[in-house]
């Protein structure tokens, strides 16, 4: 891959941000999350009145001197996410802009070395036709980490995806941490479904898509043959002629506002997050601004 | 549609041209796209485009393949073929309008002449015309042809009535110049819409003949036939279908493509005329001599002859008119010579005709075609007398000689009497003479009823001189002291009548004296050395020329440009009026004058004339007298001529060769309206289209 964003300096500058989990998940013991159920940490959350089967020594004395009724002290609980990050390899993704892939892996990698910073499991789903692999398994530690970073960063993009099949049919857990699912979302497949499911899962669910300069705003024009990077022959029926004038460019603007208002609003409707990222903007912008505004940052 | 140039259709190769631009541009460009998603979903963002931004790029192909087929046929040169201009129902009418058209029959009491006869034949022809839808033109060929049209439009009438302006004279020309002013019709390539306009015209032109003369109908003179075919050919010229029509008493025997409507009555037209009057003198009587001719019949008649005789008495000359008349048998068409010979066998009078004022000859015959050809009057029988005299205390013989050689050149015109003066003692007159030639001596005043030529006014190189050499002082003129030993050419700083037919430069002068101050008014004839020598002044009350060297020593006196000084002086001073007693109508007379206005009388009528020499067209028939007022007294002198119509106008059966210009053009296929305009204008609709929608293509 001719284009890479992943340097020491690019994670350097990471470390100072964590994923910001909604506090209802469930996750698993030994995570840094602070959840809503109390555990076994050191930092007091509650108190409440003693019941037949309470440990006795988790009683507060100085309590039940005052009050002359036995109350338990309750802790906070932190747990462990599984932040599934699912990147879609298809051919959109990469086989006309190295640049857009390169960007994609560059916040895939940015997304899991928060996670793995914050002792989180990670896994990298890769979409390619209807099947999410997992090629790395489910990574925890920087050294796995790494290791698959620089795998990630030889993946071919190509073919095509289905993002609704791939994540039904992935691993997922429920109500255990983010999923991310990077992509153009230039599909037909239907991704709603996929986010359906996500839902029904009780996962976080955050959508990036990634877009070149050229796909927000084309500047071509006249009679233009547009071959589908997914197209198998000129055959097929995603290729298509057309006089590209000034009115098709603003009907392609606002065709393509109407589509990312349609997948913010669906995502609204379905507590995941949405945030379009253009590949001419520094990569940090996304971490640092879109990530922060819609909250999964922090 | 027509194309004239159908080669120009190779243009439409183009069209391949195009087709081949189109077939190799691609179409399209390939592009590569990450997902071609969103275009297909910004479709159904398009469906609110109108329809023809659907058909743009067929329209802007289209309108493409018109441009190149446009400029095809501009290359073809597109016309359409216009056949209205080759209809053969246009007519142009010639309206013969010479003096031969006033012809009348020999027993009308209504005067109806074969001007009337034409002008309802035109008429009817009108008629037919309008009704046929046809287009018709009328031209009347009077002394200069003209078209009947509006004279604010028409510059030719503004000239005809210009003329007549001019030429008329006495009451009832009078009456007729201002009948001009009445025309007001339009008649060129009018159509049916203006029947109403050509029938009211043509019925005025007619009762104006009638009743009198109208200088836009008939004339006393030739028709300028000619012209008006000239004028009808270039109506030919354009539409060459038309038929060009003659009314005319006259016979061609070559029409020359013109149908001749012949508006002669045949038998019944005689005429009777005199074709011309001249004197001889012979023995010192005069000799008369009438041309008379009959046209229609052989007739008899009778030549009247009336002599105004000068008769010079012991105490006074006075006149005294003499009667003659002679019965001839005239032959149609043969002229006959009545001849009056005063000192003859038959002279019938008992006065013997040295001298007359004015004779007459006429023909009174009953039923006369024309009447104005009955009578012809010449003057001329009285030659005025010059009086010269030459005063010189040393008369030169060359002067003298040069005046006997110009008194006989001119002696056709005047009776040039010389008186001599000589000797220092020699008292000469100083008036009753009309030049006086001072050499030498000077008089002490100028003589004020002639002209006056002073040559050399020095003293003599000899001694003794006693007489005055000085100019006269009421002159003005001062001279400079005399040059002598001199050998200088003479030089004339600017042409000058007096100087006509001479070479001055080649003359030498020995001795002169420069004139050093002149008053206003004279003009320098000769200069030697820069300073005049021979000055003059001619206006009416002073005619003067001064000659400062003398002919002793100069070369001029031995040359042939000294007698043609003497005749340039009496030309430049004493011109003739007029140089030929009988004219006929549309000669043009050149007036000449002495003084500075000269009066013109005929019929009542009197025109006075101010710039000579003034060239002049005779229009009307009669007699004219001429007036000048010379010396300061009016009626000085009075002289007379005759305008006579012409000899071919009286003949009323007068047969010509072949008719002048010609009508008949070469009819073209078709003529045509080009098209090119409206070709270039829907190029330029169509380019302006095709930009305009090649720059919405990108919206």
């Amino acid at each position: 891959m001719a284009v890479s964003y992943l340097n020491d300096d690019f994670f350097s500058r990471l470390e100072t941000l964590a994923l910001n989990l909604r506090s209802d998940l469930a996750g698993f013991f030994g995570g840094k999350h602070f959840v809503r159920n109390y555990g076994q940490t050191v930092e007091f959350a509650d108190y409440r009145e003693y019941v037949l089967g309470d440990d006795l020594r988790r009683i507060d004395w100085n309590l039940f001197s005052r009050f002359e009724k036995f109350f338990i002290k309750l802790f906070t609980d932190e747990r462990q996410m599984h932040i599934q990050i699912m990147l879609d390899c298809s051919a959109s993704m990469g086989r006309v802009s190295p640049q857009k892939s390169a960007y994609s892996v560059g916040v895939a990698a940015a997304l899991g070395f928060l996670a793995v910073h914050n002792t989180d499991k990670l896994s990298f789903n890769l979409i390619k036709d209807g099947v999410a692999q997992n090629p790395y398994g489910t990574i925890v530690g920087k050294n796995s980490f790494f290791r698959a970073i620089r795998a990630l960063e030889n993946i071919e993009f190509s073919g095509e995806s289905d993002i609704a099949s791939a994540v039904i049919n992935s691993q997922t857990g429920s109500n255990d941490g983010l999923t991310v699912i990077i992509s153009d979302f230039f599909t037909e497949s239907d991704w709603k479904k996929a986010i359906d499911y996500l839902c029904f899962k009780k996962r976080q669910v955050l959508l990036v898509q990634v877009l070149t300069p050229d796909e927000v705003d084309p500047t071509y024009e006249g009679r233009v043959h547009m071959i589908d990077a997914e197209a198998e022959t000129d055959m097929d029926e995603r290729n298509m002629k057309l006089r590209i004038t000034r009115s098709m460019q603003n009907a392609y603007a606002q065709a393509l506002a109407d589509y990312q208002d349609e997948l913010r609003s669906f995502c609204h409707s379905r507590g995941a997050e949405f945030i379009s990222v253009v590949t001419d903007s520094p990569i940090e912008n996304v971490l640092f601004e879109e990530l922060l505004k819609v909250g999964v940052m922090e | 549609m027509s194309l004239l140039l159908p080669l120009g259709l190779l243009g439409l190769l183009s069209l391949v041209v195009l087709f081949i631009i189109y077939i190799i541009k691609p179409n399209y460009q390939q592009k590569l796209l990450s997902s071609t998603f969103v275009w297909k979903l910004s479709l159904k963002y398009q469906k609110k485009r109108l329809p023809i931004n659907k058909l743009r790029n067929l329209l802007i192909l289209l309108c493409q393949i018109l441009i190149f087929v446009l400029l095809a046929f501009i290359l073809t040169q597109p016309a359409v073929p216009d056949e209205q201009k080759l209809s053969s129902k246009e007519k142009v009418i010639v309206i013969d309008a010479s003096a031969s058209m006033l012809a009348t029959t020999r027993y009308d009491d209504e005067h109806y002449t074969r001007f009337d006869e034409a002008v309802d034949g035109v008429i009817d022809l009108v008629g037919k015309t309008f009704k046929d839808d046809g287009k018709l033109t009328i031209i009347l060929a009077g002394t200069n042809a003209i078209i009947f049209e509006d004279k604010e439009i028409s510059a030719d009438m503004y000239d005809v009535v210009d003329t007549n302006d001019n030429a008329p004279i006495g009451s009832e020309m009078a009456n007729r110049t201002n009948e001009t002013e009445n025309v007001t019709k339009l008649f060129y390539r009018v159509g049916a819409d203006m029947e109403t306009a050509v029938m009211q015209r043509l019925a005025e032109l007619k009762s104006v003949c009638d009743d009198s003369y109208n200088p836009l109908a008939c004339t006393f003179g030739s028709a300028d036939i000619e012209g008006a075919m000239k004028m009808a050919g270039d109506i030919t010229t354009e539409n060459p279908l038309a038929e060009v029509y003659l009314f005319t008493g006259k016979k061609y025997l070559n029409n020359n493509g013109v149908t001749v409507v012949d508006v002669s009555r045949g038998a019944q037209e005689v005429n009777v005329a005199v074709l011309n009057l001249r004197a001889e003198l012979d023995e010192g009587y005069y000799t008369f001599y009438a041309d008379v001719v009959s046209y229609g019949e052989n007739v008899e008649v009778n030549v009247d002859f009336l002599i105004n005789v000068n008769v010079f008495g012991n105490d006074a000359e006075y006149v005294r008119p003499i009667e003659a008349s002679f019965n001839r048998q005239l032959i149609s068409g043969e002229v006959t010579t009545v001849i009056f010979d005063t000192n003859g066998p038959d002279r019938q009078v008992s006065e013997y005709v040295v001298a007359y004022s004015s004779a007459s000859a006429s023909i009174v015959f009953e039923g006369d075609a024309i009447i104005a050809d009955n009578s012809v009057t010449l003057y001329g029988g009285v030659k005025p007398t010059l009086k010269v005299q030459y005063a010189s205390p040393k008369p030169s013989i060359f002067f003298y000689s040069a005046l006997m050689s110009i008194g006989n050149a001119l002696r056709s015109r005047w009776d040039i009497e010389i008186d001599e003066v000589r000797g220092e003692d020699a008292v000469p007159q100083m008036s009753g003479y009309d030049l006086y030639i001072f050499e030498h001596a000077m008089p002490t005043e100028v003589p004020t009823d002639g002209v006056v030529f002073l040559v050399n006014p020095l003293p003599s190189q000899q001694t003794g001189v006693s007489y005055n050499t000085r100019l006269p002082n009421e002159l003005g003129v001062m001279l400079d002291r005399t040059v002598a030993g001199v050998d200088k050419n003479l030089i004339a700083p600017d042409t000058h009548p007096l100087i006509n037919y001479m070479n001055i430069s080649k003359l030498l002068i020995t001795s002169y004296s420069g004139i050093s101050t002149y008053p206003e008014g004279y003009t320098t004839v000769m200069q030697c050395e820069g300073k005049p020598v021979f000055i003059c002044k001619n206006t009416a009350d002073e005619k003067i020329a001064i000659m400062t060297f003398s002919t002793a020593f100069s070369d001029i006196a031995v040359s042939f440009e000294f007698p043609t000084l003497i005749y340039n002086i009496f030309e430049y001073f004493i011109p003739s009026t007029f140089t030929q007693y009988i004219f006929d109508v549309n000669d043009q007379i050149t007036f000449k004058a002495r003084g500075t206005e000269l009066e013109l009388q005929s019929g009542g009528k009197t025109e006075t004339i101010k710039e000579f020499p003034k060239e002049y067209v005779l229009k009307q028939v009669g007699n004219y007298t001429t007036t000048q007022t010379i010396f300061g007294v009016k009626n000085a002198i009075t002289e007379s001529f005759f305008v006579k119509i012409p000899a071919d106008e009286s003949n009323i059966d007068l047969v010509v060769d072949l008719m002048p210009g010609s009508v008949i053009k070469p009819v073209p296929t078709m003529t045509f309206d080009d098209l090119l305009v409206w070709f270039a204008a829907a190029l330029v609709a169509l380019l302006f289209v095709e930009w305009w929608l090649q720059s919405r293509s990108r919206i």
